[in-house]
């Protein structure tokens, strides 16, 4: 046998010498398998070859045919040693013999046959080349030797044998149809048997395993192993191929470096194949592809391949940005001294490559040029900047790179060209990531293969192909299936949508530009575009919360700092919040950092540099500094104001400012808010002053209830006693006796404990807002330069008057007193409207208001007190004087029984003076023949006297002999003193009613005075409405012809029109005065009767001559005077001569109305 | 557009009175014109008030609740809409546009190709050889998208078209 086989050997050398001249192409194809893959991987190799060979069988079938006869006889003539001739056998005609010729060691041989043995069982043996001829001839020669000593009978059993057990592989030998499950190994198979070894001497344990078997093989007992082999991927183990675990224990007996113990355990039958299997690496370079480095400082970086010339060897031309260590050299050495080191870890800045910045650090010397700029450095050479490389296949990684886009737009030099980026790189390297990010109802366009161009909407969604609702086309709502990895995410411009991934997460904007796979959006939190990749994002819905992704603050939320910082939320990114605090600074930070402050937007407000209010909402702009305009998102402690500009890009638009620099950009309108508690608070004050009061301080001396003990009485807390440990505004902290829980309640909800009785008060005396109240009242002495009226008062030679006052202001538990002075905060209108009596036409005190001494002082000489009092203050009482002339007339009418709330509201004595004043007058008018004579003259209230003035004047006057005369009246200069000069005659009545009056000493001087203060009441009110005539002059007569309009009434705030205009333009007659309003007949058709405010009365003007008329206009002489027009001539009438005329009267048609009844 | 819309008007006590329908008039205008709403866009101007409704008293505040029905002009964007509207504002990355009380955004990838964003003119303009634009230009633009929120809508409009971009004057 030995004889035999020596010389085979140096044959089989020789056949593999020949052999390479057929093999080496295929190895010229593969070459990178070759090299990723190793040795034990190549059997998979050997199904590759095989294939080839498949094709080769097609190709020559004869040959093939001729082959299996050989193969045949080869059987026929194996010896008793069948098992190493069929090893040899499967040397020679093999393909897989091939790697044995490449891997010259022995073993690696040994292993071939074993694989040549595997593959023998499963199928037909491929025919060689014609090169083999030869070799078969000699090979021939031999067997037909061998077999001369040969029992016959033994070689047709072993026949029977072998084919039993390889029928069922056997095929007919056409070996393209023999499909790979005939390949798998059965249980008529050897087994694999796996074995554990020391990790790394894998190989060098198969080859002493080879040697041994190889020297046993010829022994009385061979180590029946068929084959050896590892796997790099399964460290550690290596695996024999035999029939009994008994061939594998002998095998592995012996050899150092196998763990026996750890056993010997089969590997299942359909483990085997997936064993050899080869996962095929996808290694498919291409230039312009993306890739990531393995290795050295760049690890991880992004690179692009530029040149795959040299792939077959292994290496690969790539480009990336440079990581070159630019710290100065003195530096480097100073951190080498610090131990620290060259080869720290610290990893250079990736930048692209600066001939000048380099040289600098380096020297002139280590850098060269090169051609075409390119510049050698440190062995690498860098072309515009980067470095272009050739690295070996192994140091990249081509999968899973996964490139950004801003690292591809870093490579493209320029962040804003997007024209240059390599799209289709982009896409590849994206794409295996599709179809994680697709979702049913995507709509997706199909941008490969041959259902290009097509759009649709995905419908489901598998691993690998997704099925797709098509849109449009032949294809029109068909189900079409697609690969996965063939679409990508479609989107219109225009449409809103939201980032998912990548640096701009949550983000969400509209689509301005599509291109490829970048789509370009407008943001809508700043002004600023996105690039992103389609497979990034998702549509939104147009009605989008922006930014409200479930986290706690959203954009523009106030928040706090620490207990005294107030910031607003510019930005939300991510997890980190963008601030901008009260003082202006910005930064950011985590939202466990800050507390979010309780929505008082709503509430909120401010005083703004004008001393209007502003709120969230309002436009402002600063008054100082830049002048930045902006609409305020947030006001904190009335002192803090956020805006917020979309213009402005600093803070994303929002900035600080204190309310002192703002101003509002649109005038206040006068019109009040109807959403305000009460609009009549916001009305501005006659005077000025007293409405900018501050308001008081609420909280004043609430710090005496700390440490008080208090029970709780109301809310959940109900029942329970507690310490006041803090007071914040209306809120107590309590430190509950129960549980030492402190919890903030509501003063209201608390009362006091008196601790040895147990028995409960009210926190404060006269509960919160009583406490306020007073405290009003008080604040309005302060304020209130009434404070001295009473003192002025009471020289008053009137006494009354004195007084009056004093009551008034003294005694202030009247909610006017505190109303008026109070300015806005006692929810009383009448305060208010007493404050803003300006509008009423208080000729008397608004006069009197404006008037120096002189006015009263001339006549009386010893009231300075009313004039300096008056003078200075906007007083309810004074105020409420203004509308007396209204109850005058009213009272005066009605009999002076005052049926009027104001009356009586106003307190003792505003409340009595009306009807004193028109009863008195109302004598006063009888005498005076006065159409309102039927004024009772009951009341000899000497202290009407001052309202009287007011009130009185104007029935009076018209035929009041007393009137014309006065030379007081005479010189008044306005329209209003009509009203006022009446008083004169009033007084001059009233004068001589000391029986009625008592000793009223005022009486008399009081008119003479009044006509001065006329020129100031005029300035100072706008109760002047058209012609000089007040909005209430109906008021003041009585059987007139109106006209009805819009509301000459200064900052009313009744609606412009009557009843939106119903009857604007008619004429009525009235003969009765409700209140402030007229009842109204219709001329036209008297069923029409309407409670019309005086307010939109105008006179009627006579328009012919012979129509009698009365002057509502005019000096006071002329006011009242019933008359008949006689001719008109430019808008002024000539009247009737009267007896007792001096000479015509001429009266503007505009201060004259006509007589409604004769 | 003319829109049928409701609207609810809490009015205070103090207005209770003989002008209240006035008031709540008066509030429904102040309430609702020149607001903007999702459903409806833009509420420019109340034309009618149909039924003023009738007066609920809320417990506990003593507010009345009207709810009232009125006719109105609203203004609501459509995408595909071609509107006219000023320039207001001009950057690198597009110009605004404001069309009635609707900002109109035009980026300035959806302007025609030749026209280029010039920083260095006063005002910054887009210019190409035939149009300029600058603030207080007047622009025809289709809207191309709108995205709506709670009080405020913003459209994406395009002059990438024929015949939109600049108004001439003629």
């Amino acid at each position: 046998m030995s004889d035999i086989e020596d010389p085979s050997s140096p044959v089989d050398l020789k056949s593999e010498d020949e052999r390479p001249v057929t093999k080496k192409r295929p190895r010229i194809v593969d070459p990178d398998e070759e090299d990723d893959v190793d040795d034990a991987d190549e059997v998979a190799k050997a199904d590759d070859e095989k294939a080839e060979e498949d094709v080769e069988n097609d190709l020559d079938e004869d040959e093939d045919d001729e082959d299996d006869e050989e193969d045949e006889d080869d059987d026929e003539e194996n010896d008793g040693e069948r098992r190493r001739k069929r090893r040899r056998k499967q040397k020679r005609y093999r393909f897989l013999d091939v790697e044995a010729e490449v891997d010259d060691e022995d073993e690696e041989e040994d292993e071939d046959n074993d694989y040549g043995d595997v593959a023998e069982f499963i199928d037909e043996a491929p025919e060689e080349g014609a090169a083999q001829s030869d070799y078969q001839h000699r090979r021939l020669d031999r067997t037909i030797g061998r077999n001369e000593e040969e029992d016959v009978q033994d070689i047709v059993q072993r026949l029977k044998e072998r084919h039993a057990r390889t029928a069922a592989a056997r095929y007919n030998g056409d070996s393209d149809a023999v499909p790979q499950r005939l390949l798998m190994p059965g249980v008529n198979d050897p087994s694999l048997w796996r074995v554990y070894v020391k990790t790394g001497r894998e190989a060098a344990i198969c080859a002493s395993i080879f040697r041994k078997v190889f020297s046993q093989q010829y022994s009385a007992n061979p180590i029946e192993v068929i084959s050896v082999f590892f796997r790099d991927s399964l460290q550690g183990m290596i695996f024999l191929e035999a029939r009994q675990s008994a061939a594998v224990s002998a095998a592995i007996a012996g050899i150092v470096g196998i763990f026996p113990s750890r056993g010997v355990s089969l590997v299942p039958i359909e483990e085997m194949a997936p064993l050899l299997k080869i996962k095929k690496k996808d290694v498919n370079l291409t230039p312009g592809m993306w890739i990531r480095m393995k290795r050295g400082k760049h690890t991880g970086d992004l690179a692009q391949v530029v040149d795959t010339d040299q792939i077959t060897s292994g290496v690969v031309g790539i480009k990336f940005i440079p990581r070159i260590d630019l710290t100065p050299r003195e530096k480097r050495k100073e951190r080498a001294a610090n131990g620290k080191g060259f080869t720290s870890s610290i990893k250079p800045p990736s930048r692209l490559f600066s001939y000048d910045d380099v040289r600098k650090i380096y020297g002139r010397q280590s850098v060269r040029q090169g051609a075409q700029g390119s510049y050698f450095f440190d062995n690498d050479e860098y072309i515009d900047g980067f470095c272009v490389k050739d690295v070996k296949i192994n140091v990249i990684e081509s999968e899973n790179v996964n490139p950004t886009l801003e690292e591809i737009s870093r490579f493209s030099g320029d962040d804003q060209s997007t024209a240059k980026f390599d799209l289709s790189a982009i896409a590849d390297a994206n794409k295996n990531l599709t179809v994680s990010v697709l979702l049913p109802g995507d709509q997706v366009e199909v941008y490969e293969g041959e259902q290009t161009g097509l759009y649709g909407v995905v419908e489901t969604v598998t691993s690998d192909v997704i099925s797709i609702k098509a849109i449009g086309g032949e294809v029109h709502d068909q189900i079409i299936e697609v690969p996965s990895r063939s679409v990508r995410k479609r989107f219109d411009i225009g449409e809103h949508v939201k980032v998912l991934a990548g640096k701009n997460q949550d983000a969400t904007g509209m689509v301005v530009e599509v291109k490829g796979d970048v789509v370009t959006l407008m943001s809508d939190q700043g002004e600023q575009e996105i690039k992103v990749f389609s497979k990034d994002i998702r549509k939104a819905a147009d009605t989008s919360n922006t930014t409200k992704t479930g986290g706690l603050y959203d954009l523009h939320d106030l928040v706090m700092l620490d207990s005294t910082t107030a910031a607003v939320v510019t930005k939300i990114e991510g997890a980190l919040l963008r601030v901008l605090d009260q003082n202006g600074a910005a930064r950011s930070v985590t939202p466990d950092q800050v507390t979010l402050r309780r929505d008082n937007k709503r509430l909120a407000v401010a005083t703004d540099s004008q001393g209007n209010d502003m709120k969230v909402g309002d436009n402002m702009k600063e008054t100082e500094g830049e002048n930045r305009q902006g609409e305020v998102i947030n006001i904190f402690r009335s002192l803090f104001v956020f805006l917020h500009n979309r213009d402005l890009t600093e803070n994303n638009g929002v900035f600080v400012a204190r309310v002192q620099s703002l101003i509002s950009v649109t005038p206040k309108s006068a019109v009040s808010d109807l959403g305000k508690i009460n609009p009549a608070l916001n009305q501005q004050l006659p005077y000025g002053g007293a409405s900018l009061m501050p308001p008081p301080a609420t909280n004043i001396n609430r710090n005496r209830l700390i440490n008080t003990l208090v029970v709780v009485i109301k809310g959940t807390s109900k029942g329970l006693l507690g310490t006041i440990r803090d007071i914040q505004g209306d809120n107590a902290r309590v430190e509950l006796k129960t549980n030492n829980k402190t919890l903030t309640i509501a003063l209201t909800s608390l009362k006091r404990k008196d601790q040895k009785t147990g028995a409960t008060f009210p926190l404060e005396a006269g509960g919160g807002p009583g406490g306020y109240g007073r405290g009003v009242g008080a604040g309005g002495y302060d304020v209130n330069p009434y404070n001295g009226a009473p003192m002025n008062g009471g020289q008053t030679p009137g006494g009354f008057g004195g007084r009056t006052p004093a009551a008034r202001f003294g005694q202030t538990p009247n909610p006017y007193a505190a109303g008026g002075v109070g300015g806005g905060k006692t929810p009383n209108p009448y305060a208010a409207g007493a404050g803003a009596g300006g509008r009423t036409p208080a000729p008397g005190w608004g006069a009197g208001g404006k008037t120096p001494a002189p006015g009263w002082g001339g006549a009386g000489g010893k009231t300075p007190g009313w004039a300096g009092s008056g003078g200075k203050t906007p007083a309810p009482g004074f105020a409420d004087g203004g509308r007396t002339p209204a109850w005058g007339a009213g009272a005066a009418g009605m009999g002076g029984k005052t049926p009027n709330p104001y009356g009586a509201g106003a307190g003792p004595s505003g409340g009595r003076t009306p009807a004193p004043a028109g009863s008195t007058y109302g004598s006063g008018m009888d005498a005076g023949g006065s159409r309102y004579n039927n004024g009772p003259i009951t009341a000899p209230t000497p202290y009407g006297g001052p309202p009287t003035v007011q009130s009185a004047p104007t029935p009076a006057a018209p035929s009041n002999p007393y009137s014309a005369p006065t030379p007081y009246g005479a010189p008044t200069p306005f329209a209003g003193p009509p009203t006022y000069a009446a008083p004169t005659p009033g007084a001059a009545l009233s004068a001589p009613t000391p029986g009625l009056g008592g000793p009223t000493p005022y009486g008399a001087p009081t008119p003479f005075g009044a006509p001065t203060p006329y020129g100031g009441g005029a300035g100072s009110g706008p109760q002047v409405a058209t012609g000089g005539i007040p909005w209430d002059w109906a008021l003041d007569f009585r059987n007139v012809i109106v006209e009805v309009g819009s509301s000459s009434k200064p900052n009313s705030r009744s609606p412009l029109h009557f009843q939106r205009g119903a009857h604007d333009g008619k004429r009525f007659g009235y003969d009765q005065i409700n209140g402030e309003s007229c009842h109204c007949i219709s001329l036209d058709d008297s069923s029409i009767i309407e409670d019309i405010p005086a307010e939109y009365l105008r006179p009627c003007k006579p328009d012919q001559p012979g129509q009698v008329v009365v002057c509502i206009g005019g000096g006071p002489e002329q006011k009242g005077q019933q008359r008949t027009t006689r001719y008109e001539n430019d808008g002024s009438w000539m009247m009737e001569m009267d007896h007792g005329d001096l000479g015509a009267l001429v009266v503007d048609s505009g201060d004259l109305c006509r007589i409604w009844k004769m | 557009m003319r829109r049928e819309l409701t609207h609810t008007i809490l009015l205070h006590p103090s207005y209770f009175g003989a002008q209240l329908e006035d008031y709540l008039r008066q509030k429904l205008y102040e309430d609702v014109e020149g607001t903007c709403s999702g459903k409806h866009g833009y509420i420019i101007s109340v034309i009618t008030i149909s039924d003023i409704g009738e007066g609920k008293i809320m417990p506990s505040t003593g507010q009345a609740k009207f709810k009232t029905t009125y006719t109105a002009i609203v203004m609501k964007p459509f995408k595909g809409e071609v509107v006219d509207g000023k320039v207001i504002n001009v950057n690198k990355m597009g110009f605004l546009a404001m069309v009635g009380p609707l900002q109109v955004f035009v980026s300035s990838h959806l302007t025609h190709g030749d026209m280029k964003y010039d920083p260095n003119a006063s005002p910054p303009c887009y210019r190409s050889n035939d149009e300029i634009i600058q603030k207080d230009t007047k622009v025809r633009m289709q809207i191309v998208g709108c995205r709506v929120e709670a009080n405020d809508i913003f459209a994406i409009g395009t002059i990438k078209k024929d015949f939109l971009g600049q108004i001439r004057e003629d």
